[in-house]
């Protein structure tokens, strides 16, 4: 993704709908992926992806490019999704796999079950997981930013990160046992 | 470090590619030579990371999206009488009506209405004129009526009025 030039930030703070427009039209793509990944289904992803842009709209003035805006972008997602988490009490992924490989247009019928099996251990794995560490496994092994990124992005200390991705990680190891516990 | 340590950096900065050059050589050094905690690397690897890695982006609907932001941003942008159907309604009659192109028809109207009722006005006013007697002729019946009324005040009887019927003379 390429980072937007000042010029059209600044052109949007003083109301400009069409240099909005850019910045919506450059940064969907991932918005739309890590809210969908953080609250697990294509309608409340949809939902939440518009609050983020809303809410990026209203606080643009705000920013005072301490930080990359992407950066600031990622921030305002992972919130507006562990919030609607919260607000929604949905902690479970309930992905819609056939909406999922719809919008992704799979090559082959064989490629389609592969991705659809993937798509589907995903699903339970991050289902396994608090938001709070949902939003930073998807931020690291999706979306793959950096530890400092994250932190930066989440605004909490690197350590955290770290300490978070480890218990993240632990769970999807224990979950994976059980599934092949019950399997046997 | 003990396998406890070595797996809980295996689990965070070891599969994120992290790890400084000094703790890297620490940990390969400790796999080279413990099959349990190589085992558990790849397990970790495999189960926690790699499929997510592999989850491709999903494409939500941008557009219909984008839709529902604008039309957010323009509802929060008009002022907030607005939201009442019937002011929005009057407010958009009068910016229509204000349009130049509607202002100047307006005007045109009115122009040739103005004339409309001016013509009419002259063409009304020289009909009653025509209707009008002339002057020479109420001037003349205003004489005779005079001569007619001054006669009667000085008791001399017209022809019409001396003679009464049969029955009246004969009673006389």
């Amino acid at each position: 993704m390429v980072e937007l030039a000042q010029e059209i930030i600044r052109q949007a703070q003083a109301g400009d709908l069409r240099a909005f427009e850019q910045i919506y039209r450059t940064h969907v793509g991932f918005v739309s992926n890590v809210v969908y990944r953080v609250v697990g289904n294509m309608e409340d992803a949809q939902e939440v992806t518009q609050d983020v842009f809303m809410n990026i709209y209203r606080k643009l003035n705000n920013f005072r490019f301490e930080s990359s805006l992407k950066t600031w972008v990622y921030r305002i997602s992972v919130n507006c999704a562990i919030n609607h988490i919260k607000r929604t009490g949905k902690h479970k992924n309930t992905v819609e796999y056939a909406d999922v490989f719809a919008a992704q247009g799979a090559d082959s019928v064989r490629e389609s079950m592969h991705q659809m099996d993937n798509e589907k251990l995903v699903s339970q794995l991050l289902a396994g997981l608090s938001p709070e560490q949902r939003a930073v496994i998807v931020l690291r092994s999706i979306e793959g930013l950096s530890y400092h990124e994250i932190a930066q992005t989440l605004k909490i200390p690197i350590n955290t990160v770290r300490s978070r991705i480890k218990r993240a990680r632990e769970a999807m190891l224990a979950l994976r046992q059980e599934v092949v516990k019950n399997e046997l | 470090m003990n396998c406890k340590d070595i797996r809980d950096i295996i689990l965070t900065d070891f599969l994120d590619g992290e790890q400084w050059e000094e703790k890297r050589r620490e940990i390969d050094q400790h796999l080279a030579g413990c099959l349990a905690c190589r085992a558990f690397a790849e397990e970790a690897k495999e189960k926690a990371v790699t499929a997510l890695q592999n989850a491709k982006p999903i494409r939500l609907d941008e557009e219909a999206i984008w839709q529902n932001i604008k039309n957010q941003i323009e509802e929060e942008a008009a002022p907030a009488f607005l939201s009442n159907p019937l002011m929005g309604f009057l407010t958009h009659l009068k910016d229509a009506l204000l349009t130049p192109k509607v202002v100047m028809a307006s005007v045109k109207v009115a122009i040739v209405l103005l004339v409309m009722v001016f013509q009419f006005k002259l063409i009304y006013d020289n009909h009653l004129a025509q209707q009008k007697p002339p002057a020479e002729e109420i001037q003349v019946l205003a004489y005779a009526l005079e001569e007619f009324t001054f006669e009667e005040s000085n008791g001399e009887e017209s022809e019409m009025a001396s003679y009464g019927t049969a029955i009246e003379e004969y009673f006389l």
